[in-house]
């Protein structure tokens, strides 16, 4: 059955109000998605698997199940995708990695066991940089990912596959990664809502590592709506993953519903240095018009300066190093040319640290956390850019971009508060570009409502590239 | 790449580098070197502290 494509950059509410008034059903509108995958996926390789025949009769199942008047989940019969790093029973799980290309797991990540229960559809294993560990997705052993708003541009990384499939309208949310920048700067590379909750807020059980106390996942969506929607099942308490946290798991969507125009009350911290040093030209403006934004909402405003942003960010590079040489030693040790050279050159200069120094990294961490925690503590939010850098072509895409790439992201990941990006303007060149909102730990839902109060004041979401 | 640097990075990793190796490791090297430096300039100042799970730390920032 073809349908107009236009559906396919509605968000999940309005998909599932025009499922439950019976315009299309769920095999319809996920074969539908599956031509736009098909369609795109030489220009833009933002899938490492397509998984069709398990799409289909997953909407075959999740469509005999709306026919019998069974209640369904807000998700349901909705086509969504995972970052290939996610355990997929039965289903090839890569890392975008010729060292783990044939690994077939036999059992799902709690996520994609959460998001089947829910009743979403699984289209594939989306594209990311080899094992998750550069800036822009190039290095993945299965080609690099394209931009949608320009496909001679990097995605960013490493969820570029991810973020690539959201932007181009070929799923309505992916999950990503995020263990330096990773949900959010592709996130703000191509356009979309990308949140990095809360470290133990969201169980990865079943998700390959880069950086043990670092990662995170997330989901990654066009709108603030539906990235609470996908929350509301990522979160919560999972006893197959230790670092998780048995707390009561508030309603994301009830939250971002109730997002109030008015602001009045509430302070944000701007740290203009060194988080709005150095932007790509033109930026600097569209990040004073969203802080305007605001601010003409009753928003507090005040500088201040974020202490330890540098060696905080420090502190995650060594960390990274040393947990990702960790996770790979046995792949390594069995044979260490499977890896891409930069992946390869992270694991061993990873395994150049003393024992020493990592613990010594381990109590920096812990003294520059708790100082820098309680110099947030003040503000309901932080505001700053998601990242210096836009997407570059990708015959300019370098290694040594990535340290400013991280420079404004990846010291949340240290600390372990929630971050999201949100579409705030375009450049001259037409392409999109991120601003980062900092919220408290374990406060995702008053995070979503802030930014989705900053989204129903502005037209960015409603921006999609032509593909 | 320097000698003064080789000498240094020896300084922080305890070992050689060839050529080769300075080469494929890059300016990755160099940062890791950079983050060794900024730790040993705060070790007079860690105290007691032992090392912490983040979630055990955010927890107690939330109470």
């Amino acid at each position: 059955m073809s349908m107009d494509e236009s559906i396919a950059f509605l968000s999940m509410h309005d998909v599932r109000r025009r499922m439950d008034a019976g315009e299309f059903g769920p095999v319809a509108l996920t074969e539908t998605m599956l031509a736009r995958v098909d369609r795109t996926q030489n220009s833009l390789n933002s899938f490492i698997s397509i998984t069709r025949e398990v799409a289909v009769r997953e909407a075959q199942g999740a469509e005999a199940a709306s026919g019998n008047g069974e209640p369904t989940h807000a998700l349901h019969g909705i086509p969504i995708a995972y970052k290939d790093l996610l355990a997929t029973a039965d289903i090839k799980t890569t890392f975008a990695s010729r060292a783990y290309a044939d690994w077939v797991p036999t059992y799902d990540a709690s996520q994609v066991r959460r998001f089947r229960e829910a009743g979403a559809i699984m289209l594939g294993k989306l594209n990311l940089s080899e094992g998750a560990a550069d800036s822009s997705s190039q290095s993945s052993a299965f080609g690099g990912p394209r931009n949608p708003w320009d496909i001679e541009r990097i995605t960013g990384g490493s969820s570029g596959g991810s973020a690539a499939a959201v932007a181009a309208g070929l799923v309505f949310g992916a999950i990503g990664s995020d263990t330096a920048m990773s949900i959010r700067q592709p996130a703000a590379l191509c356009g979309i809502v990308g949140l990095k909750p809360t470290f133990g807020r969201v169980s990865k059980y079943g998700a390959m590592t880069l950086s043990f106390s670092l990662d995170h996942l997330g989901p990654m969506t066009r709108t603030v709506r539906d990235n609470a929607l996908m929350l509301q099942v990522m979160a919560g308490y999972d006893p197959q993953d230790p670092t998780t946290v048995d707390l009561p798991v508030p309603d994301f969507v009830a939250a971002v519903d109730a997002a109030s125009p008015r602001l009045d009350g509430i302070r944000i911290g701007v740290p203009r240095q060194p988080f709005f040093e150095g932007l790509a030209p033109g930026w600097n403006s569209i990040f004073e018009q969203a802080l305007g934004v605001f601010a003409g909402k009753g928003a507090r405003l005040e500088e201040f300066t974020l202490p330890h942003a540098e060696d905080l960010n420090h502190v995650g590079s060594l960390i990274i190093a040393a947990e990702c040489a960790a996770f790979h030693a046995e792949a390594y040790r069995r044979d260490p040319m499977t890896f891409g050279p930069g992946l390869r050159a992270m694991i061993e200069t990873g395994q150049l640290f003393s024992a020493v120094q990592f613990v010594q990294t381990q109590r920096l961490r812990r003294k520059l956390s708790e100082q820098t925690l309680a110099a947030m503590a003040p503000y309901d939010a932080l505001l700053l850019p998601t990242t210096p850098l836009p997407a570059c072509p990708v015959s300019e895409d370098d290694p040594s971009l990535t340290v400013p790439r991280l420079r404004n992201t990846l010291l949340f990941n240290v600390l372990g508060v929630p971050a999201i990006s949100i579409p705030c303007g375009f450049d001259a060149h037409g392409m999109p570009v991120g601003l980062q909102i900092v919220g408290k730990a374990f406060a995702e839902d008053r995070l979503l409502a802030l930014a989705r109060s900053y989204e129903r004041e502005t037209p960015w979401h409603t921006r999609h590239p032509n593909i | 790449m320097k000698s003064i640097d080789k000498k240094r990075i020896h300084q922080y990793f305890g070992r050689e580098f060839s050529d080769h190796e300075l080469e494929f490791y890059g300016a990755r090297l160099t940062r890791q070197m950079q983050a060794l430096e900024r730790l040993r300039a705060w070790e007079s100042e860690l105290g007691s502290i032992e090392p912490a799970t983040v979630t055990r730390m955010l927890r107690a920032s939330e109470e």
